[in-house]
């Protein structure tokens, strides 16, 4: 029993159900399916949670009906042959002590014929503002199919060993299509007030407990809020969970806010919207119902977790993202050993924002999340027509031999040259990492330092204790040369030195301390590393659409800048949508006076003046700054490579990784140096 | 049309006999899975085969492993029993099939492969904006390796041909070019070094191996990057080892133009096709390629001896039996159907790994697709049905009378106006180098060639009672298209702008000042802000996406669209919010995630896609139907494929 835990560690009845602990593994989408069918990249990837400690692990949506195939890679459970899947995928889970619930959907407008080559089906013709496609207003007769193939499926689960199923009725589903007054304009029996807009819902949990019985957990998942005008809200969903109450039919609630496709952002926040933001809605339901509950929304540590319980806001915690970035997320919390957790960043770059790009899910700090069935000694298809299926087998894996300790310098203790000091020191290498900045982290501990970007930095504070618990001793202040290096005499140079600023061809140099009438010019790091001070009126010059250029306009504004951003692409902050950070940002920007200018282009500088070019049109603009903040591609800071290897050093003993190879994204640093650290045996 | 003559007459590439001049070139379909071509993806270019095309390239494999540009893009290794499979099939209908093989460099994508894609140097892909690692000595070695080995597995495989990829999305053609490569090093003073080394070596080693390369002779960057004449110097090097060199253009900026739309010129380089002929043509044979839709179009160029072959892949997608159809004697009988250069469906080039396919010919509608919860598609029976009569003369309805007319007795077309086509009809007239035209007359044509089929044009149909000798036994499709409606905004009724009034009455808003709502942001969206915006004397163009034509990136026409209609003097607002509308004009608005309000004047407001399905309760005493956008409305492709599948449903037997 945890000692700072005791109600997140303690057991709890869902109607048929016991669980060992609060912690859920909610329902979300992982683009692991084949061929309709669920993998044994599905398999692992419960499998590790549940070995992780979660109590309860509830399926990504499995889909009831062939008219419903919103994404290329959705589970299409109503082919029975699912069920071999199932049932791997339940034992596996079973055997470490865990329950699985299978969430069941049909997503209705929400949708595309693009797979399925049928018609939309939902309440009324109206399209959905994401997928954009005008639906058929379903008639009695495919109701009655749909009810029938949610009963079917339900049936199916139970006989596949599930523990449960849970109805999706809220992100992205026809039932919250009927239950929203905004999407659902019937004049039948099945529209108007919430009586007739939830009678679908009821329809569709009488049809699943007649073929399920008792003998497993029914449960639903509301939205609460639908973030939007005229959508549902708080209010109406009461009135509805007292309707799911009296009905009997359901033995828990689970809780969501936003809407999958029109307020998507709302429902997977990222880091720069505050943890718990959507409490409100399980704590206000809990009060009405006797039912357990279970909140979701950016829980990410115990502490947390353990005060939402306390607080009576929830009886269950759903943590998703915490636990695709640590699998162990459950026993570390429960065994007191929280310290120890690998913190979810909520950056959503390889989980929310991958998957959204129809890929795998992945996490920026544990490359293996997601591609544990790789780690298995042979991973096995669960069905024969995936044998090849896997990609990544194509790539051969490396197997590693058994490594005989050298000594390795690290060069650079950003997110890549701590990431590899990890990873070689766990394999059993001695490592020393040198860093000529006087703090571990790189640019990652830079980013970090603009408000809405704090959660960034946790990934060091993450490889910093990593490092520490792998007794690597890391030299700060301390460059390095070719000398020093042959002084130290390592077998293996692991070079993560990042990158270094680059002068665009529309400037001759930088100018950190511009005199009167000169334009001051300088680039994103050098303000965070408090090497120039923008004053006055600054232009942002984004040619990377990702966080940098945002993030500095917002720093800048704050600190009392008028402030424009330009950007050659289509609009500011192209590369924020995937992660759901545009919205916030722009809210932030407004509020702040950001100027945003896209589709434009320099052409030159003179003086203080600018020369802008709208480049679809080509229309000119001159405008006077104060200064020039450079948000553009660095270049990478490698020279050493070159440097290392003249001076005879062999060359298969120096590895670039990270920015030093090419400057990019955190994700490419870490998966080279965990790479790095299985190529050197 | 005029006779293909020279289409149609073999010639010789080095000992083989090409049957004819026409080629199907190499593209993403998103058939193949996890890098392997399938069953699905063999059978799409057996249909290729067996329509008569001289000559299948393949979709371009990737020789190393890393390189995975998209999710279902093939690896040459895993691509061997495709090959050989395609080889024997291909001998049997003398076609030559050729393996494409590629890398495509910096224009990949690091998060399939998770490792750093490839460059010349530091310049990142416009579209990814990922930096290269910068390509080393040893990185080039092993990619000319690479080729090789890649070359001779296909050969092995039985493969006559090899094509080698210096285009569209290709490390070779960065290396050509100076937008990409700005190395000090030996393959920076010679971009074309790269590109020799692997003809050279593949040349070296596998004599036997007929070999192509295909090249971009012009990235249409006028700043830099390739241009003709570096380029003809380039193409004059390869002689000694390519047998035929396809010319292409588009390039790092350019992508669009590889293949371009309908808006560009068809073809749409026939001249430097020309240029590169006079060239080097006495040392290879050249493959014309861009946008040759039509036959008539490949004969001019061929008839000149502007070229030895033309690629026509689009035009073959749009319909497999076009050579057939083409014919050599006589004037074809069957028309071919034409391919619009719409780029909707056939150059799937997003995340979405949506199959390829075509608006006007569905691949991948087959028994497996019938499904009995499509409502009003399809009959309750399907026995004894004598006559056909469809209501509506748009795509749905002309689609259909051309699938239903061989088999039915009577198939009669009623439209209620003056000429048949619907919504295309209207928008052919209003949209430059539209090609909907030509779609209407294949219609038009076969049509007349269908005994069984009748049109009654300015006949409305408002009840059963104005249908021509209606039986008991008779179904009656309706495919009257749709209603125009605001469906996600509440604009009032005096101030709405409906589709048909855009087409039908521009006195109505010409000299006004119009808003467009968009909540589409597809090629409807362009089409209709196009056509207002040279009437009204203002429009406001208003969507909540943060740029305008969201959908229409595969298009090739999104920053196109966005000049022209800047260059309209459009006020294109976007990231914005109704809030309101009032019934004297006044839009109140909001940027999105902001509290920033602001408020327009205009007299009309219209809603993009705003239209719904019309279903009417007269029929009830017959066996009728709604197919197209009477029954949802949707597009062009759906239009298609819901005549697609009724057709299907009625032909099926009961198993």
């Amino acid at each position: 029993m945890s000692v700072k835990y005791p109600l997140l560690d303690s057991e709890i009845t869902l109607g048929a159900t016991t669980l060992k602990n609060r912690i859920v593994f909610a329902a979300h989408l992982t683009n692991f399916a084949r061929h309709g069918e669920p993998t044994s990249q599905h398999l692992a990837y419960y499998q590790a949670r549940a070995q992780g400690g979660a109590g309860l692990i509830i399926t990504e949506e499995l889909s009831v009906h062939p008219s419903d195939w919103p994404y290329e890679k959705l589970i299409h459970a109503y082919n029975k042959d699912v069920r071999v899947g199932f049932e791997a995928i339940t034992e596996a889970v079973h055997s470490h002590g865990a329950k699985i619930f299978a969430q069941i959907n049909h997503n209705g407008s929400q949708g595309s014929s693009f797979y399925s080559m049928y018609a939309l089906l939902a309440p009324s013709e109206i399209p959905d503002p994401l997928f954009r496609e005008n639906p058929i207003s379903v008639g009695a007769e495919e109701l009655n199919e749909i009810c029938h193939s949610y009963g079917s499926v339900a049936k199916l689960a139970k006989e596949s060993g599930f523990d449960g199923v849970e109805l999706q009725c809220s992100h992205s589903s026809i039932v919250r299509q009927f239950l929203s007054p905004l999407t659902n304009r019937r004049t039948d029996r099945y529209g108007g007030d919430i009586q007739g807009r939830s009678r679908v819902l009821f329809e569709i949990l009488r049809e699943v407990r007649e073929q399920v019985g008792s003998s497993i957990t029914v449960g639903v998942r509301l939205c609460g809020d639908e973030m939007l005008q005229g959508g549902i809200q708080i209010e109406d969903t009461l009135e509805l969970v007292k309707l799911v109450d009296e009905s009997k039919l359901v033995d828990y609630l689970n809780t969501s806010i936003g809407v999958a496709t029109a307020s998507l952002w709302s429902i997977e926040a990222s880091m720069a919207i505050a943890p718990g933001y959507n409490l409100y809605i399980p704590s206000q339901i809990r009060a009405v119902t006797e039912l357990p509950v279970i909140a979701s929304g950016r829980i990410k540590d115990p502490v947390q977790a353990e005060r939402v319980l306390r607080d009576g806001q929830a009886d269950l915690i759903g943590i998703v993202r915490a636990q695709i970035a640590d699998a162990n997320f459950a026993n570390k919390s429960l065994k007191d050993r929280d310290d120890a957790i690998k913190l979810c960043l909520s950056c959503n770059q390889e989980c929310v924002g991958r998957v959204g790009l129809n890929r795998w899910l992945g996490c920026i700090e544990s490359p293996s999340s997601g591609r544990e069935f790789l780690k298995q000694p042979e991973p096995r298809p669960l069905y024969a027509s995936h044998r090849g299926a896997y990609a990544p087998t194509l790539i051969p894996t490396k197997h590693i031999s058994i490594t005989t300790s050298q000594r390795i310098l690290v060069v650079g203790a950003g997110p890549a040259g701590l990431q590899s000091a990890v990873s070689l020191a766990n394999a059993g290498h001695r490592v020393k990492v040198f860093e000529t900045r006087s703090a571990p982290g790189g640019l990652v501990t830079l980013a970090a330092k603009v408000p809405a970007r704090a959660e960034l930095g946790d990934l060091i504070r993450n490889l910093n204790r990593q490092i520490r618990a792998a007794g690597v001793a890391v030299r700060l202040n301390a460059p390095l040369d070719v000398k020093h290096i042959e002084e130290i005499g390592p077998d293996v140079v692991v070079i993560a030195s990042g990158s270094k600023p680059k002068v665009p061809h529309f400037l001759s140099k930088f100018n950190l301390t511009p005199l009167t009438g000169e334009i001051g010019v300088c680039d994103v790091v050098m303000v965070l590393e408090d090497l120039a001070f923008p004053t006055g009126n600054v232009i942002v010059l984004d040619e990377l659409g990702f966080h940098q250029g945002t993030s500095i306009a917002e720093l800048l504004a704050a600190r009392g800048c008028t402030v424009t951003i330009s950007t050659p692409q289509l609009y500011v902050g192209q590369d924020l949508g995937v992660t759901l950070d545009l919205e916030s940002w722009n809210l932030r920007a407004a509020c702040l006076a950001i100027e945003q200018l896209p589709e434009t282009i320099v052409t030159g500088v003179t003086g203080k003046t600018v020369h802008l070019m709208e480049h679809i049109t080509s229309a000119t603009i001159d405008r006077s700054f104060d200064w020039i903040v450079l948000a553009n591609h660095r270049d990478p800071n490698n020279s050493l490579v070159e440097e290392l290897i003249q001076s005879g050093f062999p060359s298969t003993k120096v590895h670039a990784i990270g920015d030093a190879l090419a400057p990019r994204r955190i994700h490419q640093a870490i998966v080279e140096a965990v790479r790095v650290s299985e190529e050197i045996r | 049309m005029p006779k293909s003559q020279v289409l149609a007459t073999p010639i010789a590439l080095r000992d083989l006999e090409l049957k004819n001049r026409v080629v199907f070139g190499p593209h993403r379909t998103n058939l193949a899975k996890g890098r392997t071509p399938t069953r699905e993806l063999l059978r799409y270019y057996m249909r290729q085969i067996q329509g008569g095309a001289a000559v299948l390239i393949t979709e371009s494999a990737s020789v190393t492993n890393d390189d995975w540009p998209y999710e279902y893009a093939p690896l040459a290794p895993a691509t061997v029993d495709g090959w050989k499979e395609l080889a024997v099939y291909g001998e049997r209908h003398h076609c030559l099939v050729v393996a494409s093989l590629s890398h495509s460099g910096l224009e990949s994508a690091s998060s399939f492969s998770q490792y750093a894609v490839l460059g010349p140097s530091l310049a990142p892909d416009v579209d990814s904006n990922e930096l290269p690692k910068v390509a080393s000595r040893a990185d080039i070695v092993d990619i000319v390796e690479a080729f090789t080995n890649s070359a001779r597995l296909a050969f092995e495989a039985g493969i006559r041909a090899v094509e080698i990829n210096a285009s569209y999305r290709s490390i070779l053609r960065q290396f050509l070019s100076p937008l990409t490569n700005q190395r000090t090093d030996e393959y920076g003073k010679d971009l074309s070094l790269f590109l020799v080394q692997v003809l050279e070596r593949i040349h070296l080693e596998l004599p036997n191996l007929i070999l192509g390369v295909r090249l971009c002779f012009d990235e249409l960057t006028p700043w830099g990057g390739i241009d003709k004449e570096s380029s003809l110097t380039t193409g004059s090097k390869l002689h000694p080892f390519v047998d035929y060199i396809v010319v292409t253009t588009g390039g790092l900026f350019t992508k669009n133009r590889y293949r371009s739309n309908f808006r560009y010129p068809c073809p749409s380089h026939a001249d430097l096709v020309r240029d590169v002929k006079k060239t080097i043509g006495a040392s290879a044979l050249v493959v014309a390629q861009g946008s040759f839709l039509d036959v008539n179009l490949a004969e001019v160029s061929l008839s000149r001896g502007d070229c030895d072959l033309v690629e026509m892949t689009r035009a073959l997608i749009a319909d497999p039996d076009l050579v057939h159809k083409a014919g050599t004697k006589g004037a074809a009988t069957v028309p071919i159907k034409p391919c619009l250069g719409c780029n909707q469906r056939c150059n799937p080039e997003d995340s979405r790994n949506i199959p390829i396919d075509c608006i006007v010919n569905p691949l991948h509608i087959g028994t497996g697709t019938l499904s009995y919860l499509e409502p009003h598609l399809y009959p309750k029976s399907r026995d004894a049905i004598d006559k056909i009569h469809i209501v509506g003369g748009g795509i749905a309805g002309l689609e259909l009378a051309t699938l239903l007319g061989p088999r039915y007795a009577e198939v009669t077309i009623y439209e209620k106006e003056r000429s048949l086509g619907g919504l295309i009809a209207l928008y052919e007239r209003s949209i430059k180098n539209s090609r909907y035209h030509l779609l209407l007359s294949y219609y038009q044509e076969r049509l007349s060639s269908i005994k069984s089929i009748r049109v009654s044009l300015e006949h409305t149909v408002d009840s059963i009672d104005d249908l021509w000798n209606l039986k008991d036994d008779d179904l009656v499709v309706l495919a009257t298209g749709a209603r125009s409606t605001p469906l996600v905004y509440p604009i009032p009724q005096k101030i709405y702008l409906s589709e048909h009034t855009i087409y039908s009455d521009i006195e109505s808003y010409k000299g006004k000042t119009v808003a467009i709502l968009d909540p589409r942001g597809n090629t409807e969206s362009v089409i209709t802000t196009e056509h207002i915006a040279k009437y009204a004397r203002e429009v406001y163009y208003l969507c909540e996406d943060p740029a305008f034509g969201s959908r229409i990136a595969q298009t090739g026409d999104l920053l196109d669209s966005i000049r022209r209609l800047k260059n309209l003097g459009v006020n294109l607002m976007t990231f914005s919010e109704v809030r309101s509308i009032d019934p004297s004009g006044r839009i109140v608005l909001r940027r999105r995630f902001s509290n920033e309000s602001r408020s327009i004047e205009v007299d009309l407001v219209h809603e993009v896609g705003g239209r719904v399905g019309s279903t009417l309760s007269t029929f009830d005493r017959v066996a009728h139907v709604y197919i197209g956008d009477a029954r949802v409305a949707r597009t062009i492709y759906d239009a298609v494929t819901d005549a697609h599948k009724l057709d299907l449903y009625l032909n099926r037997r009961h198993t």
